[in-house]
């Protein structure tokens, strides 16, 4: 009995081509989409170099090594004037008591060039007094200036690069696997007598409704597994999107996130009596909503619900499920990453004791 | 017996949608529940398949209480709704083994049951057509054949007839005798009287959730005084002409409108002759004429002064 279901099971939803489309087809063209927005995001976030013209026949000390931001160019007077005018450099220093600084522009590069400079100076005089003071120090002041020491530990939280368009990433796929609850859906409408017509003529057959109902969600449950691996699958392996090392782990994270939102289906369609295209409504609702608070649409969205509606985002599983992914690919440690697994656990047994609690109805006071 | 409802009362708030209705439907009859729209026949049904749960009232099937989890008893029953239940993404063949797959575990045996059902409703030619590209009576078939393919004792059909053309209609009809030849036992609903008195051997006229007679087709026709209605087509026909015809035997009344002569009887013996031997007797010119048993709507009408179709 249980081949016999879930065989039909997935040959009814593999040929519902509109919860095909939206549940497999939709999200690909999304991330596809996204692919293409995002794609040189991090490149852009990259400072460009920053040319600075000094005025001076020879490289005044300590500024002649160690240097990847800024080029240093010797130039007279009049040649870094014309090259600033000309934009050839964003700078032009007069390199004398004063260190004077010309800029064509303010902005972003103006004011790192004058910290830069004003940090310059700042050095060298400490420099020029201690060599003054203890002259016999000199070899060891120029070393410890030259080596850039720095006085704190950082603490390796992440083995992956800070990825900005990963936050909207994790959260479609989040909201796919929620797409899961479309199925859900009909699962509960084929199975509950009082919401449709088939489920009247299949709770007159001679099964346990629940069992019928049981062997339908597991055809269900595995083939949305199935549709987002191939969602994830296309993500890393056809657009190189970066999940982490983990990957066998974002793989069985996305496994129970497709769990998750299929008995989100099931529980909404159990438990109240309306129309089937406003129970879609509010799934559609709750993973495209859900989505928008976890980032998909604007990064800096995920961050604001969590600084002030913190329950927000842990109630909403679009998040949580993003937020697995998240700390799958940020963090060395899988505190985040169980706490997060934890919640979703909570959101499957609740989803599916209440639908449970719904569809246990063997007969109805009314159709 | 095959069913036996008892005292069954089924209330919708403060509505009483089944009101203390008893009847037994035997072994292989074809019983007959009539009655308009609205009359309880469908929630009868219902609460017969443990659909629904009912106020009061005991309902038995094959000599075994009925509830939603008598699945011994629900193995031997097969069922058609009123709608039609059927999965849109499966084909007619696929469809009909997946119902017939709830009753039959055997994979061959149901394969041979499942072409026998689908010649049994004469939809060879759409084996492999999805739902939606059936029309209506064709869909009204693949229903029937979900429910009847794994051959229960017992058939329960809920006006499977409803919106379908003559020609399905008459397939359907014909099919479902063929099924009550083979030994089942069926339980017909309908609104349609003609397909009632064609098919069923006893029939029970329901109204307002109460059963108003029940019997055989003649018998419920002899509960009432109406008898055969004749009408004689007469292009001329005087007042004196008109009441000669009412010293006729058995004659209840006697009218004459728009050229057309209509006598309804008591009782339906011998009463065309007796008005042809009248019309030559008194040399009265006709063209045409016509006789009418009295129909289930006129018991139904006797009884309750409405028409079944009011």
């Amino acid at each position: 009995m249980l081949k016999h279901i879930y065989k039909y099971r997935l040959k009814t939803l593999l040929r519902d081509k509109e919860n095909m489309f939206w549940i497999m087809v939709f999200p690909i063209i999304l991330v596809t989409l996204f692919y293409i927005v995002f794609g040189n995001l991090n490149t852009d976030q990259k400072l460009n170099e920053i040319n600075i013209d000094l005025v001076s026949d020879q490289m005044p000390p300590m500024l002649d090594s160690g240097q990847e931001t800024f080029n240093f160019h010797l130039n007279n007077e009049e040649e870094a004037i014309r090259r600033l005018e000309a934009d050839e450099t964003n700078a032009y220093v007069m390199v004398d008591d004063s260190m004077k600084l010309v800029v064509k522009n303010r902005g972003l590069t103006a004011s790192v060039i004058k910290v830069f400079l004003d940090r310059y100076q700042q050095t060298t005089k400490t420099v020029e007094r201690l060599i003054l003071e203890k002259p016999e120090a000199v070899d060891l002041i120029v070393t410890s200036v030259s080596e850039n020491k720095t006085y704190t530990k950082e603490d390796q939280l992440s083995e992956t690069s800070p990825n900005l368009a990963a936050v909207a990433y994790f959260a479609l796929v989040g909201m796919a696997c929620l797409y899961g609850g479309y199925l859900g859906l009909r699962d509960a409408i084929d199975h509950q007598a009082n919401l449709s017509d088939l489920a009247a003529r299949i709770a007159v057959g001679p099964q346990k409704k629940i069992q019928q109902f049981i062997y339908s969600n597991l055809a269900t449950c595995s083939l949305q597994i199935v549709l987002t691996s191939i969602l994830l699958s296309y993500m890393i392996l056809v657009l190189k999107v970066d999940f982490g090392s983990k990957v066998v782990l974002v793989y069985l994270t996305t496994a129970i996130g497709s769990i998750m939102g299929v008995f989100l289906g099931t529980f909404l369609g159990s438990a109240f009596k309306s129309s089937e295209g406003m129970k879609n409504a509010l799934i559609t609702f709750i993973s495209l909503f859900g989505a928008f608070l976890a980032g998909m649409m604007n990064i800096e969205m995920k961050y604001t619900v969590s600084q002030n509606m913190p329950w927000l985002s842990r109630i909403n599983p679009v998040n949580v499920l993003a937020d697995s992914y998240y700390a799958l690919y940020y963090y060395t440690g899988y505190e985040r990453y169980l706490e997060n697994i934890m919640t979703m656990a909570i959101f499957i047994i609740l989803f599916i004791v209440g639908t449970y609690m719904n569809i246990r109805r063997r007969s109805y006071a009314s159709l | 017996m095959i069913i036996k409802v008892t005292d069954l009362v089924k209330r919708y708030g403060k509505n009483t949608a089944v009101d203390h209705l008893s009847f037994e439907v035997r072994k292989g009859e074809v019983f007959g529940l009539l009655g308009p729209n609205g009359s309880g026949k469908t929630t009868t049904i219902n609460c017969i398949l443990s659909l629904l749960s009912y106020d009061q009232g005991t309902i038995q099937v094959f000599e075994k209480d009925m509830h939603p989890d008598a699945f011994d008893v629900k193995k031997d029953i097969g069922v058609v709704l009123q709608n039609v239940a059927v999965f849109n993404e499966l084909t007619v063949e696929e469809n009909i083994d997946y119902f017939c797959g709830l009753y039959i575990k055997d994979r061959q045996k149901r394969k041979a049951l499942v072409k026998e059902a689908i010649a049994f409703v004469g939809l060879e030619k759409y084996e492999k057509y999805q739902p939606k590209k059936l029309s209506g009576g064709l869909l009204r078939r693949l229903n029937i054949a979900c429910g009847i393919a794994h051959q229960p004792k017992l058939i329960i059909l809920d006006e499977p007839t409803v919106a379908v053309d003559p020609q399905s209609r008459n397939k359907i009809l014909d099919g479902i005798l063929e099924l009550n030849k083979k030994g089942a036992t069926v339980i017909y609903t309908s609104h349609y009287m003609e397909e009632v008195e064609q098919i069923c051997s006893r029939i029970m006229i329901m109204d307002h959730g109460k059963s108003i007679a029940t019997g055989t087709k003649e018998a419920l026709k002899a509960m009432i005084d109406v008898g055969e209605k004749i009408t004689v087509e007469i292009y001329n026909l005087s007042e004196t002409m008109r009441q000669s015809f009412e010293t006729l035997d058995h004659v209840a009344s006697v009218t004459y409108e728009d050229k057309l002569l209509k006598l309804n009887f008591l009782k339906n013996t011998n009463n065309l002759e007796h008005v042809l031997s009248h019309l030559k007797k008194s040399n009265i010119p006709f063209e045409k004429i016509y006789s009418e048993n009295p129909t289930l709507n006129d018991v139904f009408l006797e009884i309750t002064g409405r028409a079944l179709r009011d």
